[in-house]
Parts: C-alpha cells; structure tokens; sequence
C-alpha cells in the first residue's frame, strides 16, 4: 500500500514539474508586444450579454438613460431596480464512498442545484439582496439515485425556499446626506443588516449566514497603513455550531474585524465570540493572518484559536446539543489550526502553482458554520467537496489533531475560457489512537473547467484517495469502550470519485 | 458629423444655435430643413469637405440634429464659453472617452464577463453615450460628438442633483440649447446679459432667428461640492469591487475638515492647490464679454496624457471643420507634412491620402497642429505642477555602514496634498515609481531599479519578461500602484491586471456580490490592496548595492526619478486582443505611454566610497524644490 502510494506521489510530483517546464518554455516566443495593430474589436463580436432572469428599472450594467429617481426627506436620491439571476447546476457523479465523509458505499447519481438572488437595487450602494436555494435541502439534493444509496428513493425532489441570506445593505452617510450638507464629517458607516453572509480569515475563523447587524468603517489615518477595515457584527440568530448543524437556541455573536492594507501585506486581527446557553456553552475565536506578496510570489498565514467554554453535558440526554461529534462526545472545540500558503505564477500566461500546509492541534472548529464548505475546505480540492451531491472531500476535511498539504498546479486555456487543476494532497493524522482511527490519507484530485456560449459552464471533477490503514474505533454505547470496527469491502483504504457538472448562469 | 455640420452652418454664416432653433418648430420641419441643408451644403469648398471625406447622409445629419437636442456637443457651447471649451478640450476630462487604453479596457472586461461589465467604465467616460445606448465597442471615430467628447459640458451642467456613490449612473438632463443649464450661481450675471438683447445679440426662443443660448442658469450649489464629483470618482463595480475611493479618502483629510473641496484645488489657478480664481467673463457672446466674475478653471489637470493623433485629441471646433477624425488620423504630422520643409521637397507622387491631396489643407492642417501642440505643451506644464503639488521626494539618505553592507539610501515620498491620497483615484492602474540609476565614475551602471524591460514595463511581476524568467525581478521596485489581488482556486491571492475571479470560476460575470459589499468594503474574490500615501504620511524608498558591485576609492553618482505613469504597459498585454482604436499597434500604444512618463521630481547624491564604507555624500539638488517635510508642507499652506 504505501509502496503504490509512494510511487504515486512521486508520479504527481514529476508530472507537475514538467507542465511547469512545458509552459515557461512554450510562453518565451509570445512576450513582446505586437508591432502590427490587431482589428479593434467590432460590436457584433463581443459576446452577446446574458441579461439577468428578471431585470426592471436599469438592467445590471445595461446601457440607455438613467430614471431621475425619487428624492428621499433624508436626501438620498433612489433608483430603484429588481434583478433576479442566479445559476442552475446539474451533476452526474459517481462515487465508491468514502468512510470519513461519506458512509454508504457506492452512489451514482444525478443532482441539481439552484442559486437564486433577488437583488433590488435601491441606490449607488443601497440594497436589498436574498438567496434562496430551491432545490435543496439539509444537503438533499432534487435528483436522481441510478446506484447505490438504499435510504435515497430513486428520484427525489426536494424544495425548499428557506432563505440563506437576506439583508439590507447600505452607505450611512448616502441614506441621509443631508446630515453632511459640506462633505465634512466622517459619516459613511457601511451598514448591513438582516441575515447575512459573515466570514473571515478566508473562512477558517467563521464561515456562516447569521442574523443580525453589521457595520464597519475604514480609516485611512493609521500609521503606516493605506487602509484599515474595522467590523463589527453583532448576531443574534442562525448561528451554527461548528460542525455545521443548525441551532435554534438562543445565541449571541459577537465579532471585531479588523484587515488593512500595509505596504508588507494586508493584515487581519479578529475575534468573535458566541454566548449561548450551557447545553452550547460559549466560544471565543481569534484569528491572525497576513498575505504578502514578494518578487511575484504570493504567501499567506493565518493562525486561528478556538476556545470553547461553560457547556453542561446532561448524561441522560444523549447527545443533546448540537455541540457533538460523530461518537456523541462530549467535545469542547479547543485548538488551533495554522495555516500556511504559497502560490505563485509560473508562466507569462498566468498558469498557477500553490501549495498549502496546514497543522491543527485539537479540535479546532469555526465559530459559527453554515457547512456549506469544510473547515480545511480553502486548504485543497482535497479538502473540499462541489457543493452538491454525494460527491464529498477525497480527504476527511476536520482539522482535528492533524496536519496535510495540498499541492496544485492550474493551467489555463482559451484566454481563459477553460482551465485544469491537478492537486495531490496528504493528510496525516496526529492522534491515531482516538475514536476516529487513523483519519490520514494522500489524494489526487482534479479539475476542469470550461465556458462555452456565454452563459454556460462543463466542470469535470475527480479524485483517487487513498486511505490510512486503519480500523474505525466506535465507543461501545453501554461500556464506552472504544471498539474496532473494520472498513468494508467497498471503502478498503481506497476511494474515488467522478463527477461531471452543467452550469447555466442567468 | 455634428462638427461637419457646424462646418457648413457657419459658412453660410448662421450659428449652429440659430439654426438648431429654427429646426425645433417642428418634427417635420426639422426632417425637411435637415434634408435640405444637407442637399444645399454638399458642394461645400474644399476646407469643409476633402477629397476623401466621407459625405454625410441626409439621415446622418438628422440623426445628429437629433442627438444635439437631447445632448449638445461641447462645439455648441464653445460659441461663447471659448475659454472654458479651450480648457476642458485638453483636459483629463476631454481625453477620458478618447483614450483608446480605455475602449480596449472595457471590451476586454466585457469579452471575459460575457458581457456582463456592460456600461462599467462607459457611464463615467462616455456619459452621453451610455444615456444614447450606444454600444460599448464603438470606435470613437464613430461615436455622436457629445459621446466621444467623454466628460462634456452636459455632463455637469445639465445636472440638476447630486446622486452621491453612483458609480456614474445619474441622468443627464436631456435638451438643446434653449433649455436650461446647471450652474453655482444663481445665473443672475446671465438674466443681465439676457436683458440687453441689442448688446449680446442673443436670445432663448425656439422659433427665433440670431444668435441661441440657454434660457436659463439655474442654480445648483451641489455642483460645487465634493459628493458631486465623486458621483464618478468614487466608483465600485456592480461586483462590489471598489475601484476609486476618493470619497472615502476625502472625507478622513484634513482638506474636508477645513471646508475645502475638490473644485478648490482643482479648479483654481494652481493646479492641485487651494488657489484663487481667475477673474474674466463668463462667456464672449458674439464679441462681446459678460461680466466678469471669478472662473472655474476647466483644465482639471491629473496624471493622463494624451497618446493619439493631435488633430483628434485636444478638441478643437477648426480641426473637425477642416477634417473627420478619419482623416485626422492618417495625417502624418511627423513626417513634416504641411510644413515647408516637407512640402518644397515633396514628390508629386507622394502616397497621400485621398484626404490630403490638398497641399493647402495640409498647411491648413498644420496650423491647427501648432495650436494643438501649444495647448499640449501647456496641460503638460499642468500634469507637472497638479504631480508636484501631490508629491513630496526628500533627498537621498545615504546610510553610513559597514563596507561589507555595500552601499544603502533611501529616499522619503510624501503626499503633500491635504485631500486625498496619492496617487488616488483609479490608484489599482496608477504607477508611481522610483526610477534608480547607480554609476560608478566611468559611467558604469552598477544598480539599477525602476528600469523597463523591452515592452516599457517595469520588472515586476506583472512584466512578461520577468515571467518568462528572462529579465530578474526588481526586488528594490518603489511602487505606489494599488495591485488588484483576486482569489485563486486554492492557496493565496494573486496579483491579477483584470480582476475576473478566472482561477476560481471559468465563467465569470459580473454580478451583485453575494455577500454584502459596504460592510466588507470589498468584494468577496477581489480587492484592491491600497498602495497609495494618505494625506501627511510618507513612504521609503530603500535601496542597497551589494558590496560586490562596488569598488573602495570609487565615487558613485546615485539618481532619482520620482516617475508617474498613468497605466501600466502590463495591462497593454492584457486587453491587447480586444484591439486598439485608430488602427494602433500595442507597441505603439506602449511607446507613447512611455515616452510621456512625468517625472516628478529628480535627486542626484554623489557619494565617495573608501576602504570603511562611504566616506562622503554630496546633495546635488535644488533645496527649494525638496518638499515633504514638515515645514516645507506648513510654509507651502501659508500656515
């Protein structure tokens, strides 16, 4: 096994260098600019503008006369317009399962997915914007099972029209101009209010809709610095728990952002807290990250904490909160997750090569997670799954005592019309002996992108994983023993999956 | 078409306003009389109509008769404002739209978005043209007059209110020329002219013959204020990409807490300064001056320059007389023509253009080049004085060290203005740079920053040269431009020169952020990572040169160029396969970007390096013109 690993690897390795060898070589004959005019680019060959599903008032950047729009007693001058587009996305994949993130076997099928956004456009920076996701439920998918998966009915149509966001959003100082008639004072908060999409360092720290109330501010005045961000939120409903599952209790977030632009980078200091009742109990985050950029090369750094606190486990409930892990233990989200990054063009034609590491110490969990995307899911394909459908992350995507790399190399075509990804990935477990086995694992993953007529995107995703050997360990509900349980047949060390996917944007 | 128009008008020695009024009694009437000017003028004299120039049809002409009444060319206003019109023609402004870097910018957005980045840059650079709904990818030679006139009278004069962070989408008030203008004043000085007819010889009626104008100024004190001009230079894409904050900027400056606005400085007879106004007449209306009154410099001098054809930019009502910008464009002013020198000698044979057969047009031609050329020379005078009036450059610091760190300085850039940072405004374009040369006393380049490579860019990452690894990276680069980072498939952002999001998604639109956008002050895959100098803070410029590449009981002469360029050449490469318009090369296009690069400010250091490192540094600079300190930014506030 780790005789066929290696030599994977190594193969991934060597492929890698030669694409980055093959473009730089292929790029140096095209690097001068044209002495010879190209035709100037006729209106008739520009590609035809997809249009919104619904636009009233001015279309999104459509060309004609403005509306003078309606003065309000505050000053601000509306002009309101209603857009609804979106994207529709069906899925054929196949997948023999995989045992940490998805227990089941073998699944073919066919899903879909539809983004809807209604945005209504009331000023230059005034809105009102909601998303709703149709088609999908509580990770259910409309589609079709055709193999595999006996809990699934064969077709299955899911609905559901409950919002993921909704908010208004806003320029303090355009709602009421006229309380800064001379332009002199510092009144131009930005302001959201409603549910709202909130994360930060680059979704390790927090990565979820929340109800509540935003607002923020930039100063320019900071030593030193070209721009500093201060946000600060303040939720008070839908906030998740960090392993993604809704919660309903009664919760307060509090958060302080903060990101500026400093000549060596752009540097985020944050934290947010959760105060909840103590079958939840509190939560504090804190994050720091930097991104710097030298000699064309790009790094990144982000150094989380998550401090769990003041929960009451009740043994006669079992697993009564939604502060639990897979085995019903109690579990208080204590650790730190490190996470470091490199990229890094290769080519004049932009091709891309990035790699990431990442070390977690304990169990390190979001302060609040929609489960849309895992926690390591910005560390890797790997890591991540599509957003739809069983096809799941080749590797197990919870930080928990661990740490990996992901390794990727993106090539573009077309002017940028198609692109391929190809990424190996390694997860090494650092507490093998807990209830979750060995949770280690190497990937390949791959990606292809490519638009064609406009509106419409083909995406290919695949990967081959390969699995640490090692039993599951399940904790004997009557003894609390942790007994072994072996992998079956079907998930033995290896698992892979295809998909194949149809995007429309409208 | 309209200035061909205009061309036969005045010939027939009737003002283009008259005519427009005569025109207004009546749909028909209009057709009829559009039709008949056209059949009557077609014989026109050479001057108005070359060999080569293209007829226009009865239609054409209509529809431009059309287009003038909802939006009139800044030509019309030139009647009498000859003095605004002959700033503004040269102005940033004026060259907005023209500019073929931004026609190719926006159908380069436009061929990766689908579309979808639609009027983006337009609704600011060609107000007119986006209200008209005429097509993001027109050349320019084919635009309404009003639309290629990019930042136009109407632009601001026929706006009634302020719409605040609009990203330019406000209305512009249709009408002709009888209907009213927008002003800060009370148009009091205007109801005196309009009362005494027999002097001005003008009048506001439809149906009227003589002299037309306005029929009124309306007042509209909001024109002067900061919210007003930010209506298009604040701007965020409808992505919730911002790309010019000088809303923000200005409101955190010590300018906005004194009460000082955008026209203050930049209207004044100083250009990037609070200075005083001008004192003149408003307008010269058939020879004769209205009142004076204090005047609004129209000149706006920034950073751009002009890089195409003379007799196509800066406007100039004889040149589209003389010839259509077609024509212009294939006048080849250096080769001499229209000069004595070049037409004593010519061939007979000579390839000219159908256009400019005419050795008289071609004097004519050149003269109205002198004029262009003159006007050039004095916004450039302009672009250095708004540049120094932003900038500060201290002297070169030497650092006395050890031998073994080889040679260390540093120079101090400061924004001396008190309003805004700099370089502001589409800062994620704007290259501010320190262009370094280290010789030693044979004239021997030992270090060097800040340099080109063969395309004209500089050696950072964005240079092709530099990825393909044929030229080092300038580690030492001092650049204020604001980089755009865009968020990648995984791993950290990069540096991208267009911001489509095209490492994450392949099909990438432009469409309301899904996150909100004012709260974040940016967009979810693409930020603008600020480089510029907030008002009364500096940046370093630090070099070292190895210890190698120096040589004890040498002396080394060190220069430094503070540099401002526009845009990058790297962005050339980008938009390239859109084309340019006017049938230029990329090359060509990147020559003239070049060629024209303002250098602020200059330092020179001598500095004798011995066997214990340096052993002395001499200054060879104008005391006077090192700006950034304390003290220098107080004398210069008259504080």
């Amino acid at each position: 096994m780790m005789n066929k690993t290696s030599i994977c690897r190594v193969a991934a390795l060597v492929a890698l260098n030669c694409a980055v060898a093959a473009s730089v070589v292929a790029a140096e004959s095209e690097i001068d600019l044209s002495e010879t005019p190209i035709p100037f680019l006729k209106s008739e060959d520009l590609p035809k503008r997809v249009g919104a599903l619904i636009e009233l008032g001015r279309g999104i950047n459509a060309l004609g006369q403005l509306s003078p729009g309606i003065e309000m007693p505050g000053g601000a001058v509306l002009q309101p317009a209603l857009w609804i587009y979106g994207s529709s996305r069906v899925a054929a994949l196949t997948t023999d399962g995989n045992r940490r993130t998805l227990p089941g076997g073998d699944t073919a099928e066919v899903v879909t997915r539809l983004d809807l956004f209604v945005n209504l456009q009331l000023a230059g920076t005034e809105r009102i914007f909601a998303h709703f996701r149709p088609l999908d439920e509580s990770g259910r998918f409309a589609g079709t099972t055709l193999a595999g998966n006996p809990n699934a009915s064969e077709t299955h149509w899911e609905t559901d029209w409950d919002i993921e966001s909704l908010f208004f959003e806003g320029d303090f100082d355009e709602l009421f101009p006229n309380m800064d008639p001379h332009d002199r004072r510092q009144l131009d908060f930005g302001l959201a209010l409603g549910r709202i999409p909130v994360e930060f360092q680059n979704g390790y720290l927090i990565h979820d809709q929340v109800t509540g109330i935003g607002i923020s501010k930039l100063l320019t005045q900071f030593p030193g610095s070209s721009g500093l961000r201060v946000l600060g939120v303040w939720g008070f409903d839908h906030i998740n728990e960090s392993n993604g599952a809704r919660d309903s209790r009664e919760v307060d977030l509090y958060g302080l952002f903060v990101e500026g632009d400093f000549p060596w980078g752009l540097l985020e200091l944050d934290v947010g807290v959760t105060r909840a009742d103590r079958s939840r109990g509190d939560q504090i985050n804190f994050g720091i990250g930097w991104t710097g950029h030298f000699a064309g090369r790009n790094y990144s750094l982000h150094v989380n904490r998550s401090q769990h606190s003041d929960q009451d486990f009740s043994p006669e409930t079992v697993c009564p909160g939604l502060n639990r892990r897979g085995n019903c233990q109690r579990k208080d989200y204590d650790g730190t997750l490190v996470v470091i990054g490199f990229s890094n063009e290769i080519n004049p034609y932009h091709d891309l090569f990035y790699t990431n590491v990442y070390w977690a110490d304990g169990d390190f969990g979001r302060l609040a997670n929609s489960n849309n995307t895992p926690p390591l899911g910005p560390i890797g394909l790997a890591f991540a799954g599509a957003g739809m459908g069983s096809y799941r992350p080749a590797l197990w995507p919870r930080p928990l005592d661990s740490a990996g790399i992901s390794m990727g190399l993106q090539k573009f075509f077309s002017e940028d019309k198609a692109n391929f990804v190809v990424e190996v990935a390694h997860r090494e477990d650092l507490e093998k002996e807990d209830e979750f086995g060995d949770t280690g694992g190497t990937a390949v993953v791959i990606r292809m992108q490519r638009k064609f007529a406009n509106r419409f995107l083909v995406q290919v995703d695949g990967y081959h994983a390969w699995h640490a050997e090692h039993d599951l360990l399940v904790r004997n509900a009557a003894t609390g023993e942790l007994v072994a349980v072996p992998q079956d047949a079907e998930n033995d060390h290896a698992s892979s999956a295809v998909r194949l996917e149809l995007r429309m944007n409208f | 078409m309209v200035c061909r128009f205009f061309v036969r008008t005045i010939r027939l020695g009737a003002s283009p306003a008259s005519v427009f009024g005569r025109i207004r009694i009546g749909t028909a009437s209009a057709i009829a009389l559009g039709i008949s000017l056209s059949i009557l003028l077609t014989p026109a004299t050479s001057h108005a109509q070359g060999p080569g120039g293209a007829q226009p049809s009865g239609a054409e002409l209509h529809e431009q008769l059309f287009l003038e009444n909802r939006f009139p060319s800044a030509n019309t206003c030139a009647q009498c404002h000859v003095k605004q019109y002959r700033e503004w023609s040269v102005s940033s402004h004026a060259y907005a739209q023209l500019s073929p870097m931004l026609t190719a910018f926006q159908n380069a957005l436009n061929k990766k978005n689908s579309s979808t980045a639609g009027d983006f840059c337009l609704r600011c650079h060609a107000p007119t043209g986006t209200a008209l709904g005429e097509p993001t990818s027109m050349s320019n030679l084919e635009r309404s007059a009003a639309s290629r006139e990019g930042i136009t009278c109407v632009s601001c004069h026929r706006v009634s209110q302020s719409f605040g962070k609009v990203t330019g989408r406000y209305p512009i008030v249709e009408g002709d020329i009888f209907d009213p203008v927008y002003g800060i004043d009370d148009g009091s000085r205007f109801q005196e002219a309009q009362a005494q007819p027999q002097k001005y010889r003008m009048h506001s009626n439809r149906g009227e013959s003589g002299r037309a104008v306005h029929g009124e100024v309306k007042a509209f004190s909001g024109l002067s204020s900061a919210r007003f001009c930010n209506t298009c230079h604040e701007v965020t894409s409808q992505g919730g990409f911002r790309t010019h904050e000088m809303m923000v900027e200005f409101k955190r400056s010590p300018a906005a807490k004194r009460g000082v606005t955008c026209v203050d400085c930049h209207m004044g007879t100083v250009e990037g300064k609070e200075s005083p106004r001008e004192i003149g007449p408003a307008a010269v209306v058939g020879g004769v001056p209205t009142p004076d009154r204090p005047l609004a410099r129209h000149l706006f001098a920034g950073p751009d320059y002009s890089i195409i054809h003379p007799g196509i930019f800066p406007h100039n009502v004889e040149a589209t007389k003389l010839k259509t910008l077609q024509e212009w464009s294939r006048f080849d002013h250096k080769a001499g023509w229209g000069t004595d020198e070049f037409e004593d000698v010519v061939n007979d044979d000579y390839p000219f253009p159908a256009a400019w057969i005419s050795a008289d047009d071609r004097y004519d031609a050149r003269a109205i080049l002198d004029d262009q050329f003159e006007l050039l020379g004095w916004a450039a005078e302009k672009r250095v004085e708004v540049l120094q009036n932003g900038f500060g450059v201290s002297q070169i610091n030497v650092k006395r060290t050890s031998p073994a760190r080889g040679l260390n300085f540093s120079l101090e850039v400061s924004n001396i203005t008190d309003g805004h940072y700099t370089p502001s405004g589409f800062d994620i374009e704007r290259t501010v740079f320190m262009q370094v040369t280290v010789t030693d006393s044979a004239g021997n380049i030992v270090f060097q920053s800040g340099d080109r490579d063969p395309n004209g860019d500089l050696r950072d990452s964005h240079s092709r040269y530099v990825a393909a690894k044929l030229l080092p990276h300038d580690d030492s680069l001092f650049n204020l431009h604001s980089k755009t980072y865009v968020g990648i498939v995984r791993g950290p952002e990069r540096a991208q020169i267009l911001a489509p999001p095209v490492s994450r998604n392949a099909l990438p639109m432009v469409r309301p952020d899904p996150r909100p956008t004012m709260l974040y002050g940016r967009n979810r895959n693409t930020r603008k990572h600020r480089g510029g100098i907030p008002p009364g803070q500096s940046r370093t410029a630090a070099y070292r040169v190895p210890a190698d590449k120096l040589r004890p009981g040498q002396t080394y002469t060190i220069e430094a160029r503070l540099m401002f360029q526009p845009l990058p050449i790297s962005l050339i490469y980008e938009i390239q396969s859109v084309g340019f318009d006017y049938d230029m090369s990329p090359k060509e296009v990147a020559d003239r970007l070049v060629k024209d690069t303002t250098e602020i400010w200059r330092r020179k250091a001598t500095v004798r390096y011995g066997a214990n490192g340096i052993e002395t540094a001499l200054h060879e600079q104008d005391a006077k013109s090192i700006r950034g300190t304390k003290s220098i930014q107080t004398a210069q506030r008259g504080e």
